[in-house]
């Protein structure tokens, strides 16, 4: 299923270059492109323009529930100039950047167990029950987690019954910390996913000669793994952090009114039809994004991770 | 490999254990939700928390009486129907051009295609929304909802059919194209025969992608509602284990769907074998 | 050559196949489906009323029974926010038939051309209601009336006396810091500046604040928050916070009391705050550009029905306009003593409140909530 350099993540561009002459003939043409019209359609109305559309409002203003194309730089202004969003701008780039550390950190070592230490077999299922959230409700997945951290949840019940405590604790729920563990449980599969097609690419010999060279298995890891897998890391980290910087369904349920994410505001703003803010607010998220595909732009080829 | 391993560090054992117990552990992050979430929809009492008031089948009883809920499960179905249909083709076509086209930028474009699949999907839903009522006048619908998921859904296409077109040897389409097969022949019996495992994978993600897609829908389907969409009115006014119910048997009916792809992807692929090894006898 | 034929062949069918186990599935459901929707739409006397409202306007029984009474089926579509609503209709414009609203919104939707005026005695349910609700200013226009008078309630504090010592009597007290965390409320930027106007400049009229009062509006929202657990989505999520006990002190609608109990929650207070307070009265609205909008009158008739209403009294516990079902339920001894302490029995409070209603600047309601929640 997957050709490609070890580290999986360069293209090889002599994969199809070889005897390119004899195909040439039909290369040549337009006609070889024929088949991006259906996407570029679809992308370029359905994604490209509304994004250019939003970026546009966002220099507009609203009167009494009417767009008034006026350009004006007011909606920035306002956003710089306010103090709660400037720091729940601030609270969701930190935010999301502790989940992805994390995420990452709890994905490596379990993804290296499952490579290294379990039956190939066994592997491809427990492999398959790491996606297998995906196919529950979102919403549901979401909304359990009250149900387990909650004053009448599954854990105080618990601690209840076995006598730990009396009254209900309060355990993360309605703020920041508890907005944190619910990120990090619904991005781990994606970092696995790229971590483990990496892990189980690595040509483990590798490790085995620095070992026989005289390296603690720690320092093989250290030295040999863990370089190889920065690309994949990187990649991984970027397919969890970009995602957060948009939740808002996660804060809303899980952070009361101490947990907001940006996500919350611009929802906000939309559903109260401040479009120019909402807009705003929109294009300052979507720059963080493109600064980060920018900053990491060469991890960024996708191929071997969905073969 | 990891017994050699061992056998250079006694340590390793160790190392091991621990790493399994913290597998385990992961597993229990992960499943403590689905867990709770499918014992609730055994309780008697509508109040959701432990502990349990008392064990009931009803809620499953009731699920083919909802009428609100069997109309979002036949939307839910419809759109996941097109979707993956236009996703499929779209991302099939495309994925085509982009492995075998002359691109000078390449890795630019594939970074454009993966860019749907980061960019949150509030962004998107709202971006459409505005779009569709601002600009084109269209009112938020079912056909609304249909495009903008198949936004989200054919990247997903792209990336796992161009995959494994990349890993076709083109070899064996010029053997064909010496035989005298033309482009159309050579496109039907060599190249699709072999990259179908892909265009099945890709179709599977966008209809699970579908079916639980929420964000970018609730922007743009108006006055219709998949299911997702219904679970979420239900989380706002008052969650009863009936929705737990559905979803149960919803991951259920997801697990079977793929068992029988599997299935008939290890079928198929123990057919060939057996043609392949009964035409290599008559060769002999 | 026969055999190349015969690889292709083979091959062939194993694509027709996986493409046939792919598509079967939903193909078939979906034609199932479109059989059973094209049933439902294509009848004359029947069909579906597609309607924007809240939760505790119908129950599904309720909506199972009409539909096979009068076969027309409503469906019901939930939002939070009369703001939300009245943004949907806006964009939606053909698709709802029927659009429930609080009171002073409906004068705006009838503005704004969004609902028409109709004949409320064409409506056969309309005569068991209160004589007075039929006169209401806000839901008359000199066309018609604009709305069908539903439900009503004030907003008050409610509190879990086991856990509160010193309990709530003013909208200022709530921004005590001994309520840290405890407070739930809906989110509704719109009604909660409001309350926060009437907290903290006593204003007559809370959804026209000058931007004096918007600024001490969200001073006390801003002194509030702390306090604040959680801006609940829904009133539902009000009484299931109150019952678990993750909050001690809710902002909500008559009845809560009652609902908190029968989700097997503690005893709770209420307590009618010093400075005055809002409320609402709901009323169902005619969309102008719904496709089935002939529909929502027999809908209406059938659905208002005072044995509905006594069942939806009993779910949701806050009073109604039906005055047949206010009779039954003061008839009842099982109920009496709560439709008399619900004002089953007394539509004329409902006047006496600050009705809920657009606010004359919405943007800067808004913005000024989000400043102070946006964080």
């Amino acid at each position: 299923m997957t050709v490609g350099s070890t580290a999986g993540v360069r293209v090889q561009p002599g994969a199809s270059a070889p005897r390119r002459a004899d195909v040439k003939r039909e290369r040549r043409d337009w006609r070889q492109y024929v088949g991006f019209y259906p996407a570029a359609i679809v992308f370029g109305v359905f994604f490209v323009a509304p994004l250019c559309l939003i970026v546009v409002y966002s220099f507009w203003q609203t009167k009494n529930y009417e767009l008034v194309p006026a350009f004006t730089w007011d909606n920035y202004h306002k956003i710089i100039a306010t103090n709660t969003y400037v720091k729940t701008f601030g609270k969701t780039v930190v935010m999301a950047f502790a989940a992805t550390i994390t995420t990452l950190l709890l994905a490596f070592p379990f993804c290296y167990w499952l490579v290294r230490y379990v039956p190939k077999k066994l592997q491809r299922v427990l492999f398959l029950l790491v996606i297998l959230p995906f196919w529950t409700s979102y919403l549901l997945r979401v909304y359990a987690w009250v149900a387990i951290l909650g004053d009448k949840g599954a854990i105080n019940s618990l601690l209840k019954t076995v006598g730990l405590t009396h009254e209900p604790i309060r355990l993360f729920l309605y703020d920041n910390p508890g907005v944190y563990i619910v990120l990090v449980y619904l991005y781990f599969p994606f970092a696995a996913l790229t971590l483990y097609a990496s892990l189980e690419r690595f040509d483990w010999r590798l490790l085995h000669a620095a070992v026989d060279l005289g390296a603690t298995p720690m320092r093989a890891v250290a030295l040999v793994l863990l370089p190889q897998m920065k690309l994949a890391m990187v990649t991984a980290g970027i397919f969890v952090f970009i995602p957060i910087l948009g939740e808002y369904l996660a804060p809303a349920a899980i952070g009361g009114t101490h947990g907001v994410m940006m996500g919350n505001l611009i929802s906000n703003f939309f559903s109260g039809y401040l479009l120019p803010l909402g807009s705003a607010a929109s294009v300052l998220i979507a720059l963080v994004i493109l600064a980060v595909l920018i900053l990491f732009r060469r991890s960024l080829d996708t191929k071997d991770i969905y073969g | 490999m990891a017994d050699d391993l061992r056998a250079v560090n006694p340590r390793a054992r160790l190392f091991r254990t621990i790493l399994t117990v913290y597998g385990v552990g992961i597993y229990i992050f992960l499943f403590a939700p689905i867990a709770v979430l499918i014992l609730l929809s055994f309780n008697s009492s509508p109040v959701v928390g432990f502990p349990m008031a008392g064990f009931t089948t009803d809620w499953y009883a009731r699920l083919p009486k909802d009428r609100v809920i069997l109309e979002a499960l036949t939307q839910s179905l419809v759109v996941a129907f097109w979707v993956t249909l236009l996703a499929t083709f779209i991302g099939t076509t495309a994925a085509f051009p982009l492995v075998r086209a002359n691109i000078k930028n390449r890795g630019g474009v594939r970074v454009f295609i993966t860019l749907p699949i980061m960019m949150p999907g509030l962004l998107i839903g709202v971006s459409i929304l505005v779009l569709a009522s601002n600009v084109l006048h269209i009112q938020p619908s079912l056909p609304v909802a249909i495009i903008g998921q198949t936004v989200l859904a054919a990247p997903f296409v792209i990336l796992v059919v161009s995959s494994r077109l990349e890993a076709l040897d083109r070899n064996l389409e010029r053997a064909a194209a010496d035989l005298g097969a033309g482009p159309m022949q050579r496109l039907v019996f060599v190249v699709l025969p072999l990259v179908y495992p892909g265009i099945v994978a890709g179709a599977l993600i966008a209809l699970t992608l579908s079916l639980d897609e929420f964000v970018v829908t609730n922007f743009i389907i108006g006055s219709d509602q998949t299911l997702p969409i219904y679970i979420y009115s239900q989380l706002k006014f008052g969650i009863t284990p009936e929705v737990n119910a559905l979803a149960t048997l919803m991951l259920l009916g997801t697990l079977a769907v793929c068992a029988v792809t599997f299935l008939a992807l290890r079928l198929i692929k123990v057919l060939a074998l057996a043609t392949k090894k009964r035409k290599q006898l008559e060769a002999v | 050559m026969s055999r190349i034929a015969d690889s292709k062949l083979s091959r062939r069918s194993f694509v027709l196949g996986s493409l046939v186990l792919g598509a079967a599935g939903p193909l078939a459901l979906s034609a199932c489906s479109s059989g059973g929707s094209g049933g439902g739409g294509s009848s004359s006397a029947g069909g579906t009323v597609n309607w924007l409202t809240w939760s505790d306007h119908f129950s599904n029984d309720q909506l199972a029974k009409v539909a096979s009474n009068t076969k027309i089926t409503g469906n019901p579509k939930l939002f939070s926010d009369n703001a939300d609503a009245f943004l949907q209709l806006k964009q939606t414009g053909s698709q709802f038939d029927m659009v429930s609203a609080d009171a002073l919104w409906v004068k705006k939707y009838m503005e704004s051309g969004l609902i028409e005026p109709f004949d409320l005695s064409s409506i056969g349910a309309s005569s068991e209601l209160y004589p007075m609700a039929k006169t209401f200013e806000f839901l008359n226009d000199p066309k018609g009336a604009i709305g069908y008078p539903f439900s009503w309630s004030t907003v008050q504090i409610y509190y879990n006396p086991a856990k509160i010592k010193t309990p709530p009597d003013s909208w200022e007290s709530l921004t005590d810091p001994q309520f840290k965390n405890m407070i739930v409320a809906e989110n509704i930027p719109t009604d909660l500046m409001a309350i926060a106007g009437i907290a903290s400049s006593g204003a007559k009229d809370p959804y026209s604040l000058n931007p004096d009062q918007i600024k001490s509006a969200s001073g006390y929202l801003a002194a509030l928050k702390p306090n604040m657990v959680k801006l609940a989505t829904q009133n539902n999520e009000i009484v299931s916070m109150l019952a678990s006990g993750e909050a001690s002190i809710g902002i909500s609608n008559l009845g809560t009391d009652v609902r908190v109990k029968n989700a097997g929650g503690p005893e709770i207070n209420s307590a009618y705050p010093k400075e005055g307070t809002i409320g609402f009265i709901d009323s169902e609205m005619i969309a102008a550009k719904g496709n089935n909008k002939e529909l929502v009158k027999p809908f209406l008739d059938a659905m208002e029905r005072s044995e509905f209403i006594v069942e939806n009294f009993k779910t949701n516990w806050r009073p109604l306009f039906n005055e047949a079902a206010a009779k039954v339920l003061l008839n009842d001894p099982a109920t009496a003593d709560y439709a008399k302490r619900l004002f089953m029995d007394a539509p004329e409070k409902a006047l006496a409140m600050t009705l809920k209603g657009p606010a004359q600047d919405q943007q800067a309601y808004t913005e000024a909530f989000n400043q102070v929640f946006g964080a």
